[in-house]
């Protein structure tokens, strides 16, 4: 509702006015009091509306002066910082379970009735989960809407990220459930770990599921070191069960490369309930890894050190069941062979796994010599050899083996050094088996598909 | 009662053909009547010439046939003209030698394409005992994405916002910074497999084109790979090409996730139901599967999407197919970033070519060939 104020001499008043089909309500008073309201009702929407714009002109000519479109909430002056309201107890439900709705929806009365922008976010969110059709779309405008008007505390000093597109985020049920972080050009000032440490420590990301984190830096080196500091200080995060560090665009936002994970284990140390690990980059460090709720892991690289590979090689993630590793080329400080991967082919560890890549590898026809006999194949569904450098003749020795192959549901050869005959016999394989995109062939100049 | 036979219009080496072949087989049916393009282009009475039996009529893809791209490009060169598109006299179309992939004047060709549909039309007013599974004016639709999302949206389907008003790069830009976008689509609005078109950005000063166009010293090509382009010069002329050939412009909007990548969905209707769903996975916000993308993992979509968000998009899908006289309809949905809603991105005519798929122990061409008798004919056997 349009607020109108009159401030002259001694005089401080208010006047608002709200407008609903055929009646409107006038409030006024002194500044700082509730006021009186009054109610008058009309024969036609026609005629209510036009005695509400007659009384807004005589307010005008009077010296009103329009503060706002008012609201119930309190109005957000600019740069004020603003505090929302918290109840320990009612996080703590939530914290037990993030899924369920109805702790949610506790907690989200209790703030309404603190008057709390985030209790009305809730509700909001949770009719919207239930509305279908034209009612869908209103519902999603509304929460769009509500979220814009409370920015300043559903967001606090991340507004200008949010506002820039270089922050993304899900709202849940009234809370940050998803994040992405990543400069999006040369020219943007985007503090990528400054923003992080807000957000992590932000009571709107409380219960963050999904953390993604793009180019960090887009003229030097893109690292990730400071990302992970970001992490490791922000203390344990409980709820986070999905992470993604590297999701820039390559070749042309960065090279694979050019942009350097380092030594990301103290993010993980903090991390105790991931689920889904994926890392991109270059000069990964993993170090012992430990993560008993893990249940996918890939890194892409376009080189992967030996003490990366034996750290995936001896690592505790006991309900893994997808693991995809990239070798890459020893251009690019790819290390090791398939004799360092020898554990990860004995299934030593992973009893649960049923995905297996070994991807972009430049090692690929010697791994279709041991993959028949490999302990690990029988329990898969899926295995990737992409990006690699498999010939026609790995191909054929895997034709070979077919029966080893049969029980997949899918194996991906995209991308590697076949040629047609080559890609007849892995079509074979199983019943549904993807052979695009071939390579180059040349066997004195074979490498892996990414590597700078 | 025999079941009718099926006569296809096609390419007859194209796999589009031969797989269709393969499946009337498997289901026990005889092989169908193939018409070549190139023969329908060269002699309009190679269809008329067919009796007027019980047949059913599958029209497919006319591409990825230099003999029926050059036929299609001298007979569209009239209309071409008079548009301010790239045109190429029929005498210099002769003398062309077959450089694939290259880029020859899309919108000639798609004029020509339009004028044998329409030649098409009149043929099958003259033979009422045939039943054609997509008529021409539908396909003639489909293949203009101007058309297609005005459509849509005057129905209440939501799309990509499309961006009016644009004529030149400079206007785009104007037209950009009037909505506040900062990333757009320009795609020849004829163009098919993510040929001819460009995602562009435009904000704070700096501006690249992500495109599967090539711009190699022998001419202009449909990439395998897609690439950045970020030199001023070389954006505006390709941006300038895009647009003069006719483009749909419209607002990129942030695609939803899938395992880290965005990803949208080829959703095969048939006969009016989704009848086959592929995830297009990609690190690049293209993601065709031919430009490098890969194919995700339907069950793991459907565990992430909402139900009602995923009911919604079904809603949608049928709706865009009620609005075209096809038996089947290839639409590109995407879910918007975080599963918050829905688009129609396009819909294709000929958006049936999934191999290695299969439903109920059916390949996509026996799921329609069974879908098309049920519908107008007996069923086999």
């Amino acid at each position: 509702m349009p607020r109108y104020e009159f401030k002259e001499g001694s005089s401080n008043k208010f006047w608002e006015i709200t407008l609903e089909g055929d009646s409107f309500t006038a409030k006024w008073g002194r500044i700082g009091t509730e006021g009186q309201e009054k109610t008058q009702s009309f024969d036609s929407e026609e005629a209510a509306r036009k005695e509400y714009e007659k009384l807004i002109r005589e307010k005008e000519k009077k010296g009103y002066e329009l503060v706002g479109e008012g609201g119930d909430d309190d109005e957000e002056g600019g740069g004020k910082v603003v505090v929302g309201a918290s109840n320990p107890e009612l996080e703590a439900a939530i914290l037990k379970d993030p899924d369920n709705a109805d702790a949610y929806l506790v907690y989200g009365d209790w703030l309404q009735a603190q008057g709390d922008p985030r209790g009305e976010l809730i509700a909001l969110q949770n009719a919207q989960a239930k509305a279908t059709g034209a009612e869908a779309s209103t519902a999603k405008r509304q929460v769009n809407a509500h979220i814009k008007k409370h920015q300043a505390l559903l967001l606090g000093g991340l507004t200008k990220a949010w506002a820039d597109e270089e922050l993304s985020v899900e709202w849940h049920l009234g809370f940050i459930r998803e994040a992405r972080i990543a400069k999006k050009d040369y020219d943007s000032e985007l503090d990528v770990p400054e923003t992080l440490k807000k957000l992590l420590a932000h009571p709107s990301a409380r219960f963050l599921r999904s953390l993604t984190i793009g180019m960090v830096d887009m003229d030097g080196e893109n690292s990730y070191d400071d990302v992970t500091e970001a992490i490791a200080q922000s203390g344990e995060h409980p709820t986070l069960q999905s992470l993604f560090l590297g999701d820039f665009e390559y070749p042309d936002e960065t090279e694979i490369s050019w942009s350097y994970l380092n030594d990301v284990s103290p993010a993980l140390k903090v991390l105790p309930n991931l689920r889904s690990l994926r890392l991109r980059g270059a000069s990964a460090g993993l170090g012992n890894i430990d993560l008993p709720e893990l249940r996918e892991f890939i890194i892409e690289t376009g080189g992967l050190p030996l003490s990366a590979i034996k750290s995936i090689t001896s690592a505790k993630w006991p309900k893994l069941e997808k693991l995809e590793v990239w070798f890459g080329s020893d251009n690019y400080g790819a290390e090791g062979g398939v004799d360092d991967i020898q554990p990860i082919l004995d299934g030593k560890g992973l009893p649960g796994l049923k995905k297996l890549g070994l991807c972009n590898s430049e090692f690929t026809d010697a791994l279709a010599n041991v993959l028949p006999k490999a302990k690990i194949l029988p329990q898969l569904e899926q295995l990737d050899l992409s990006r690699g450098t498999l010939s026609d003749a790995g191909a054929k020795v895997l034709a070979e083996n077919a029966a080893a192959f049969a029980h997949l549901k899918h194996m991906d050869f995209r991308q590697n050094t076949l040629e047609k005959d080559g890609v007849k016999l892995v079509t074979k394989l199983c019943p549904s088996v993807a052979a695009g995109n071939q390579r180059e062939y040349e066997e004195e100049y074979r490498y892996s598909a990414v590597g700078e | 009662m025999a079941a009718p036979s099926f006569i296809v219009i096609g390419n007859a080496e194209n796999r589009r053909v031969t797989l269709f072949q393969d499946a009337l087989a498997r289901q026990g049916l005889p092989p169908a009547t193939v018409v070549p393009w190139r023969e329908l282009l060269a002699e309009p009475s190679r269809l008329t010439d067919l009796p007027d039996t019980d047949a059913l009529v599958r029209i497919d893809a006319a591409g990825e046939s230099w003999a029926v791209e050059k036929a299609l490009l001298k007979r569209g060169h009239a209309a071409a003209t008079t548009l301010g598109c790239a045109v190429l006299p029929p005498e210099r179309v002769e003398a062309l030698e077959e450089d694939r992939g290259r880029i020859v004047c899309p919108r000639q060709a798609h004029l020509g394409f339009l004028d044998v549909l329409a030649q098409l039309e009149a043929c099958f007013a003259a033979r009422p005992r045939w039943r054609v599974l997509q008529q021409p004016r539908s396909i003639a639709d489909l293949f203009d994405k101007r058309v297609t999302s005005r459509l849509y949206a005057s129905r209440g389907i939501p799309v990509p916002e499309p961006l009016d008003g644009v004529t030149d790069v400079e206007s785009l830009r104007a037209r950009m910074r009037e909505e506040d976008w900062r990333e757009v689509f320009v795609k020849v609005s004829c163009g098919s497999s993510a040929s001819c078109l460009g995602l562009f950005r435009s904000h704070r000063g700096r501006e690249w084109l992500l495109t599967s166009i090539e711009q190699a010293d022998t001419g202009w090509y449909n990439s395998l790979q897609v690439r950045r382009i970020v030199e001023p010069g070389r954006v505006e002329e390709v941006l300038g090409f895009l647009l003069r050939e006719g483009s749909q412009v419209e607002r990129a909007i942030p695609k939803a996730r899938l395992g880290g990548d965005p990803f949208d969905c080829r959703v095969l209707m048939v006969a009016g139901e989704p009848a086959f769903i592929v995830v297009r996975q990609s690190t690049l916000p293209i993601t065709n599967l031919h430009l490098g993308g890969k194919r995700g993992d339907l069950e793991a979509l459907r565990a992430a999407v909402p139900p009602n968000e995923w009911e919604q998009a079904m809603e949608s899908c049928r709706r865009v197919a009620r609005l075209h006289d096809c038996l089947h309809v290839g639409i590109d949905l995407l879910f918007e970033e975080y599963f918050q809603g829905h688009r129609i991105v396009e819909a294709n005519a000929f958006g049936d070519l999934l191999p290695n798929l299969s439903r109920d122990g059916l390949s996509v061409y026996e799921w329609e060939i069974r879908e098309a008798l049920s519908r107008y004919g007996a069923a086999p056997g």
